[in-house]
């Protein structure tokens, strides 16, 4: 990897930024060289300001204070559509792939190649034609006749590079290209970064991925709430100073880890099949301990926990509660067993975003606490949520806002809350941290540890392997399905869990 | 995600101007509705008569009882266009029934007048529930197989006539009043405007005050986070429709007590008039928002206009514009809301 | 829309009925020993007493003359009753009468009846964009607006006052009314006309205008009402307010020859009723009908059949209770 230091011209400059929307400063005077051939990470927490950075470089907003300089000339972009002209190109993190349209198309959409007096004619071959020689030049194994939306997420990345190399770009920006991909597709996609950089071109990669910086970063930039804190060579700076320099202090237990000690059996799963999804589960999850739930995407994971949750029906296979079986219709019956299930999908199947903290929390507890004739008892809402605000710490007005506005940790700690509330014991939790800033994930450990010491039980799903390996007292790893795996703390390494999560098996 | 969201901090920086902005957005409505009051107030003289202010309470009674029904399933995130059908058939079943019993005491009339409205309502939002919760069919459609069917056996029961000849004692509910006085022996306050106060009253109570009410609200603001939380969805929303359809019923039982007449095409598009009112009151179709009170105030714009247009002598053509755009200033109003959600 | 929604539906349905009656139907005729006529009949909607009334009348006359009669309901919609008459055309009957909805919207299939070889019959409404209609039996509605204005002038004497009229415009019968209402009270002096509203069709709607109107003027003396559910929401009103305003409905319904009967209950109000005659209607169609097709001629292009009066003396000596 090409890592020495860069000593022509910076193809992009941005001077003394500052970015105010009303009632709040975004970017406070922020200046940062991007030179060409490199691979430039903006780091920052949640709020820190990269995204305001990137939208006033790719011409969404215009600066309230300083300049924006562009192959040495001031760039004053009225929209985004002058900025690509100019050859900034935005791949975002949310790909924009039409899924009826060929990979031809999506490439030339909006400049599609034309014949005819007035360019009124598509010239479709050409077209096909000249995004299959992009394909071919990236060395992908994708037609331009295809329809993109039969293609794999990480493909569908392949066509946003191929429209950055037809486009003839000199800048692009990637805002968090590897948040959906797999390992090996992420390989892939490093693959097209380093070609881009061969030609020259300079890449702004944002990512809350530290362990892939070491592959791809040459150099780095740290912005703390709207502030500019460091920009360097990434040689000249390790890992531990990064993630201080984003969070503003030294993180020395980072994962709060501890050392828990196992009770009695909580959760017994023996065979749980789903015919077509998963086969033969078997696990044991005890009091005082926290099981970690390890694979790559398509494991299936996220399916077993429904299955255990009753959210889904299972095939065969049997189900044990603190030693005993149970039949477990619906998800109502899970919770009577005191089984809690935080969903990985927040916005989607954990929150009710339009209702208050109070409704959210209460929801799976007001058929226990109901008065007479199935009235409400407002005082006891009043006073658990009173109680959960303060342990769990949920910053927020008061109990009455809607939930929609708040943080992704606080919105995480809601949930948390409600099953605590709902007095689970066991809790399964896929991909708690998801999207949540790095204090709010130290913080949420904490909270984890806190219940698994108070007697509880928790099976965590996560595809985070610092998370599985901080987090864990014991690591289960999924493949395609199967359990292929169980590994105790000592015994768990990334290289072991990756090994067992992604080899076939020799049996 | 997202990893510097200007906007988020912005929210955060003006709670109190998001407030506001909320607050006179829901209150347009109630802007509306004085603005209305003092409209008609100046351009007639008998708009604020303390008669016509009686007669208008009776006569949004009607659609106040279909309102209410339809917010609970409107909240649920679903719809119901049968409720002009199903009060139409509860209104002619509690006819035929009132003359198979012409000399019996009031007490007996309205057993039967509010049984037949919990019977009907009870069976149509009961088969409507299971369409909807159990076979999965689109609300829409279910709800229209019901608008037809109800509409058609509001025909058979009478074979097409209506139902007349009534003994009074069935007019009680509907036309009936109270607090006679010599100057006003038939009374002064509409029976109808009381029985329709309580209902409105009870079912604002049951959709606030219970646990079955916050699960209402909780399959309309994310269904798979209430199934989740252990809610049963499918008999929460089975539920609603019967309360919706035995509201329609009640309306429909009071068309026909008013009239002292059983017309099996009574309540015909009512519906729309509901939803309007319904969506007024800042219900949102997406589900999760709604307030049976606040329906009241869109039932109230609604009678106020046809009321004072009334009075006014306009046109029954212009009558018919305006009715127009006020549903269609409902949809606006839905549709801010729905801005907002995004 | 809704009305058309359900269309779509009741035709899916209707279609599946034709397709399955014509053939057994066929089967039937062509077993006898002598073929019998087969007409189709259409009425406007089934679901008004008054086109009830004179589809009973038809179903009896025909039996009366050996017609075999095929009735169908035209739901009030245009493009229902094009495909009643296309469907029927297929069948090769012998004739077709139908209550049109709306004139200019059945003219098409009308025409293509009639470039099939079989006579078109109208009744109640009549179709003038077309002119190949062999007869027309109706109600005269402007006469019958006239009759009602009559009543009104006999009913407030020489004082006069004022009176009240609720229609309903969307129907052309409603609208003839109205014009002849209202053309003969312009020349009445002693008699304003105060009010003028649309119910709708929907008697709940007439309730509340009335009980508008007599919170603005308690002092209404009349209120001629263009159909009888329109009169029987007029009298919901008039009672609860206490008013003593006199009504005079349109269509001679049952229901309203029993309230002016009631000479002490609802017929201290709804005094007079003027009539349609839809057995009559009924009646008089088969029988053009029946003569065109032995005969070979009608006794006239217009068969006017006209309105009368009902009141409680009418009531009395035609011993109708």
């Amino acid at each position: 990897m090409d890592k020495k230091e860069n000593t022509n011209q910076p193809i992009l400059q941005v001077k003394n930024i500052s970015k105010v929307f009303p009632g709040v400063k975004a970017l406070t005077d922020i200046s940062i060289d991007f030179y060409p051939g490199e691979v430039h990470a903006l780091l920052g927490e949640n709020g820190a300001g990269k995204s305001t950075l990137i939208k006033i470089i790719s011409g969404v907003y215009t600066p309230t204070e300083g300049k924006v300089i562009f192959e040495n000339q001031e760039k004053h972009y009225k929209n985004p559509g002058e900025a690509l002209d100019c050859g900034i190109s935005v791949i975002h993190q949310e790909l924009s792939i039409a899924n009826e349209l060929s990979v031809a198309e999506n490439i030339y959409v909006g400049r599609e190649p034309s014949t005819g007096k007035k360019g009124f004619i598509l010239n479709r071959k050409r077209m096909e034609q000249d995004a299959q020689k992009a394909l071919d030049f990236m060395g992908v194994d994708i037609k331009s006749t295809d329809i993109a939306g039969k293609l794999s997420a990480a493909q569908q990345q392949m066509i946003e590079i191929a429209k950055v190399i037809t486009r003839n770009s000199k800048l692009v920006i990637m805002d968090e290209p590897t948040s959906s991909l797999s390992d090996s597709e992420i390989e892939a996609l490093f693959k097209q970064v380093e070609l881009l950089k061969k030609n020259n071109v300079a890449i702004i990669y944002i990512t809350h991925r530290l362990k892939e910086l070491p592959v791809i970063a040459d150099r780095v930039t740290i912005l703390r709430d709207g502030q500019f804190v460091k920009s360097c060579l990434f040689k000249d700076i390790t890992e531990a100073e990064i993630v201080a320099n984003m969070v503003g202090r030294e993180i020395s237990d980072y994962y709060n880890q501890q050392e828990h000690t196992r009770r009695k059996e909580m959760l017994r799963v023996e065979n749980l099949t789903v015919e077509g999804l998963f086969k033969d589960i078997s696990f044991t999850a005890y009091q005082g301990e926290i099981l970690g739930v390890a694979g790559l995407v398509g494991a299936k994971r996220t399916e077993v926990m429904e299955t255990i949750f009753a959210d889904r029906k299972k095939t065969s296979g049997k189900v044990y509660v603190q030693g005993e079986e149970v039949h477990l219709k619906s998800p109502r019956d899970a919770i009577a067993h005191k089984i809690g299930f935080v969903t990985e999908d927040r916005r989607r199947t954990g929150l009710m975003l339009e209702a208050s903290i109070k409704n959210n929390i209460v929801l799976p507890s007001l058929k226990m606490t109901k008065k007479k004739g199935g009235i409400l008892n407002p005082k006891w809402e009043k006073q658990v949520c009173d109680e959960y605000f303060g342990k769990l710490k949920i910053k927020a007005p008061n109990m009455n806002t809607l939930i929609k506005n708040l943080s992704g940790g606080n919105q995480q700690k809601v949930i948390l809350a409600k099953w605590l509330v709902a007095q689970s014991e066991i809790l399964i939790l896929d991909e708690p941290t998801r999207g949540i800033d790095v204090n709010a994930k130290a913080e949420f450990y904490g909270l984890m540890n806190a219940f698994v010491e108070e007697g509880g039980c928790i099976v965590m799903v996560s595809s985070e392997m610092p998370e599985i390996l901080g987090v864990s007292d014991r690591v289960m790893v999924m493949r395609e399905g199967v359990k292929c795996g169980e590994l105790a703390k000592e015994e768990a390494t990334e290289y072991r869990i990756m090994q067992l999560a992604s080899i076939q098996s020799e049996a | 995600m997202d990893c510097c969201n200007p906007y988020r901090m912005k929210v955060k920086g003006e709670v109190t101007m998001e407030k506001l902005k909320e607050w006179s957005k829901k209150n347009a409505v109630v802007i509306v509705l004085l603005g209305l009051i003092v409209f008609f107030g100046i351009a007639n003289k008998t708009f604020l008569t303390p008669t016509n202010v009686i007669n208008i309470t009776a006569q949004m009674s009607i659609n106040a009882l279909l309102c209410v029904g339809i917010t609970y399933v409107i909240i649920t995130g679903g719809i119901d266009i049968s409720i002009g059908s199903v009060a139409a058939f509860a209104g002619i079943f509690a006819a035929y029934l009132g003359l198979k019993f012409p000399d019996a005491p009031l007490v007996i009339i309205l057993f039967i007048q509010i049984g037949s409205a919990v019977l009907i309502g009870g069976i149509c939002g009961l088969f409507n529930g299971i369409m909807i919760a159990k076979f999965k069919v689109v609300a829409m459609i279910a709800t229209l197989a019901m608008m037809t069917m109800a509409r058609g056996l509001a025909y058979v029961i009478t074979d097409g006539q209506p139902v007349y000849g009534l003994p009074d004692s069935f007019a009680w509910l509907g036309a009936g009043r109270l607090l006679k006085t010599e100057s006003v022996p038939l009374g002064i306050i509409p029976i109808i405007t009381i029985f329709t106060i309580i209902i409105v009253v009870l079912m604002h109570l049951l959709l606030t005050k219970t646990v079955f009410g916050r699960h209402v609200f909780a399959v309309g603001s994310n269904e798979k986070v209430a199934h989740l939380s252990g809610i049963n969805v499918d008999w929460v929303k089975i539920r609603a429709h019967i309360i919706c359809s035995i509201m329609a019923a009640l309306g429909g039982v009071c068309v026909t007590s008013k009239l002292n007449n059983g017309q099996p095409a009574a309540c015909d598009a009512y519906e729309m008039y509901a939803i309007a009112a319904t969506v007024l009151g800042g219900t949102s179709f997406l589900g999760g928002i709604g307030s049976v009170l606040r329906a009241m105030i869109g039932c109230a714009i609604i009678a106020i206009i046809n009321n004072g247009m009334n009075l006014m002598q306009i046109s029954s053509y212009w009558q018919k514009v305006i009715m127009g755009l006020i549903i269609l200033l409902a949809v606006i109003v839905d549709m801010a809301q729905k801005r907002e959600k995004d | 829309m809704k009305k058309r929604m359900m269309g779509i539906i009741l035709s899916a349905a209707l279609a599946a009925t034709t397709l399955a009656v014509p053939a057994a139907v066929h089967a039937e005729a062509e077993g006898g020993a002598e073929e019998a006529y087969q007409v189709g009949f259409i009425v406007g909607s089934r679901e008004h007493v008054f086109y009830n009334l004179i589809e009973s009348a038809i179903k009896e006359k025909c039996e009366e003359l050996g017609i075999e009669a095929l009735c169908y309901d035209g739901e009030l919609d245009a493009n229902i009753q094009s495909n009643h008459i296309e469907n029927l055309v297929a069948m090769k009957v012998d004739a077709i009468a139908l209550a049109t909805v709306d004139a200019a919207g059945v003219g098409p299939a009308i025409k293509a009846a009639d470039a099939a070889g079989i006579p078109v019959f109208t009744f109640d409404s009549g179709c003038d964009t077309v002119d190949c209609i062999v007869s027309h039996v109706g109600t005269d509605n402007v006469k019958g607006g006239e009759l009602g204005a009559e009543v009104v002038q006999d009913l407030l004497g020489e004082e006069g006052g004022k009176v009240g009229f609720i229609g309903n415009p969307a129907s052309a019968a409603c609208l003839d009314r109205e014009n002849g209402f209202l053309t003969t009270m312009e020349k009445v002096d002693n008699i304003e006309v105060e009010f003028n509203g649309n119910y709708q069709g929907d008697a709940n709607v007439a309730a509340s205008l009335v009980q508008d109107w007599l919170t603005a003027d308690p002092e209404l003396d009349a209120i001629f009402c263009a159909g009888d559910p329109a009169a029987s929401g007029a009298l919901a009103s008039i009672k609860s307010a206490g008013a003593s305003t006199l009504i005079i409905g349109y269509d001679g319904n049952p229901e309203a020859i029993d309230a002016i009967y009631a000479k002490d209950g609802d017929g201290k109000w709804w005094v007079s009723e003027i009539s349609q005659n839809p057995p009559l209607i009924g009646s008089t169609i088969v029988e053009q009908i029946h003569k065109y097709l032995t005969e070979g001629k009608v006794d006239a292009e217009q068969i006017p059949i006209d309105p009368y009066i009902i009141d409680y003396d009418y009531i009395v000596e035609e011993g109708l209770k």
